[in-house]
């Protein structure tokens, strides 16, 4: 992993780049109030990768797309609290909740973009893929469309897709998921954004595409300097990325701290209990640890099953006849079929 | 592609989207067809079966799917949705006896008599996920294919569905077909496992042998890409 141990970066650190005080959403729904986000607090330094991590429901996309100030308000309020955007040298603080949409909409994409769990929902699939990129590029700078497009074939060298001519091209729908969050990324990073906000971005990938995603990423951090902000319900992806870490429930910071401490010695139950739930590549557990069991328990079970026990398990299990047999089964698909109903080599 | 699957045992399929591991669960259990080969279930080749032919073998070996979202019918209660499989293999006897059964295949999953008279909707993921378990035991099966069942659910209640799963194999003695794109999930829960790339088997074996020496460059790849290792 890349560690930024330069001076001059870490002078850099000192200096914030996004401040949220005492932040409250509430969503007015049938049933009465429903608080989302519950008071909660923390900074973002520049150049800075602060993780956040929660399980569904835990109020952690809310607080992300209130700082894009994507909420769909109503139904969701912002009961109080401030978010501050400093964006650096003698220019003003900047109070997010208080910006007019008009002004928004010219620091949305430029200073903070953001990337989705779901890129196939996030890109128009009626748009060809370079459209949409040179489209995000002129929104929010005065260049011409072939300026544009090429900047966008650049962009899309950078964030290593193949044949950015051919992507260019493409409709959503033609390329892969994880060309398509490469996309997405290229997009987020056209106009040198200060802040990145990742929302669950490698959630929906494979496990190598995820990596490669988490590379690019960590990648493109330290050549714009970028500070960024990643979303996600997986401890081991956080680990992967991000300085520092927070951890959130059911609306609330239940613990803040650097991430190799978080996951190596949590300090609260609930994260105690997250880390513990992972199943882990090293031991096999006779009952994996849940979250109540540190919550509500103090303690779990961690008796591990044993390489004897694995030894005798095993025995019995092979000493009977298979159940089921599979014998060099295969399974086709034609895509193509003639008027006969026949498949076309 | 070839393998066995013994009473008892977990056998895991891992591999990334589209290696075909879904396919072979599906082609298992009768739904998708196949075009050469065969499967023995019980020392029988039950591929070539019709379909009406299929049908009593189709009780032992039901499948589970990863979205709990769109695997239960949203009008229709859980109590009638765990009864359905048992009335239409007729089994346990008569009605009575059937929701007797319902009620106890509730409280083996963790749930109560109370959720009976209740909608789909009104239960979270990791519930509706213990539904579509209970929904699968009604038929007291010998075979569970369990196709990413816990990918779409929070780690904190993955754990506790994968712990409900150790403990109804060790209770009925089920064996699983457990299709998981995610390793360390396979690792916990397979006592051997297959790995799959584009239809073809990449390597096969205990857990720790797999892990410890890859035989191909694609399960070396696909093991150093986990996230926290």
């Amino acid at each position: 992993m890349v560690r930024r141990n330069l001076p001059a970066y870490n002078a850099l650190n000192m200096d914030k780049l996004l401040e949220v005080n005492n932040l409250r959403i509430v969503f007015e729904g049938e049933s009465g109030l429903n608080t989302a986000v519950d008071g909660i607090s923390f900074d973002l330094s520049r150049g800075e990768t602060l993780g956040i991590v929660g399980e569904s429901g835990s109020g952690k996309s809310v607080t992300a797309l209130s700082i894009m100030r994507l909420l769909p308000e109503p139904p969701a309020r912002i009961a109080s609290g401030q978010i501050l955007f400093h964006p650096g040298g003698q220019m003003q603080n900047i109070d997010l909740l208080g910006l007019e949409e008009e002004v928004l909409r010219s620091y949305r994409g430029a200073k903070v973009s953001m990337i989705f769990q779901e890129p196939m929902t996030s890109l128009n699939p009626v748009f060809r893929c370079g459209h949409q990129v040179t489209e995000a590029i002129q929104l929010h700078q005065k260049v011409s469309f072939s300026e544009a497009k090429d900047r966008a074939l650049a962009l899309f060298e950078r964030v290593k897709l193949p044949d950015p001519a051919r992507i260019f091209r493409a409709f959503p729908h033609q390329i892969s998921g994880g060309q398509k969050q490469r996309v997405m990324i290229a997009m987020a990073i056209s106009c040198q954004p200060d802040l990145l906000i990742a929302d669950e971005p490698t959630t929906a990938l494979d496990v190598t595409v995820q990596k490669a995603i988490l590379d690019l990423l960590r990648e493109l951090r330290e050549e714009q300097h970028l500070s960024m902000m990643f979303i996600s319900h997986d401890l081991g992806v956080i680990g992967e990325i991000a300085d520092r870490a927070i951890v959130m429930h059911k609306g609330k910071i239940v613990e803040e701290g650097n991430v190799k401490q978080i996951l190596n010695q949590p300090r609260h139950p609930y994260t105690q209990g997250l880390v513990a739930c992972r199943p882990s590549l090293h031991r096999k557990l006779y009952r994996l640890a849940t979250v109540p069991d540190f919550v509500e328990n103090g303690r779990f079970d961690a008796r591990i099953v044993s390489t004897i026990e694995t030894e005798s398990r095993r025995k019995t299990l092979y000493a009977n006849k298979p159940v089921l047999q599979v014998e060099d089964l295969v399974v086709r698909y034609t895509a193509r079929k003639n008027w006969l109903g026949n498949p076309v080599e | 592609m070839s393998f066995d699957l013994f009473p008892g045992e977990t056998f895991g399929l891992a591999g990334e989207s589209g290696c075909g591991k879904t396919t072979l669960g599906r082609a298992i259990a009768h739904l998708t067809p196949i075009h050469a080969g065969a499967v023995q279930y019980k020392e029988a080749n039950i591929s070539a079966l019709t379909e009406a032919a299929f049908r009593p073998v189709r009780k032992d070996i039901p499948l589970v799917f990863q979205d709990p979202y769109s695997s239960l019918n949203p009008r229709m209660t859980i109590g009638e949705a765990i009864l359905e499989p048992m009335q239409i293999h007729r089994l346990h006897g008569n009605e009575r006896t059937r929701k007797e059964k319902v009620v106890d295949l509730l409280e083996t999953v963790g749930l109560t008599a109370e959720h009976t008279r209740r909608y789909p909707h009104e239960f979270s993921g990791g519930q509706r996920q213990r539904i579509c378990i209970a929904r699968a035991l009604a038929l007291e099966p010998k075979l569970v294919i369990c196709d990413e069942i816990v990918s779409a659910l929070d780690v904190s209640v993955q754990a506790t569905v994968l712990n409900l799963l150790m403990e109804l194999q060790e209770k009925f003695g089920l064996s699983y077909l457990f299709i998981s794109h995610d390793l360390s999930v396979i690792k916990q829960m397979c006592d051997r496992l297959m790995v799959m790339n584009r239809g073809r088997m990449e390597q096969i074996g205990y857990p720790e042998d797999v892990f410890a020496r890859p035989e191909t460059e694609y399960v070396r790849n696909l093991i150093d890409a986990i996230p926290g290792k």
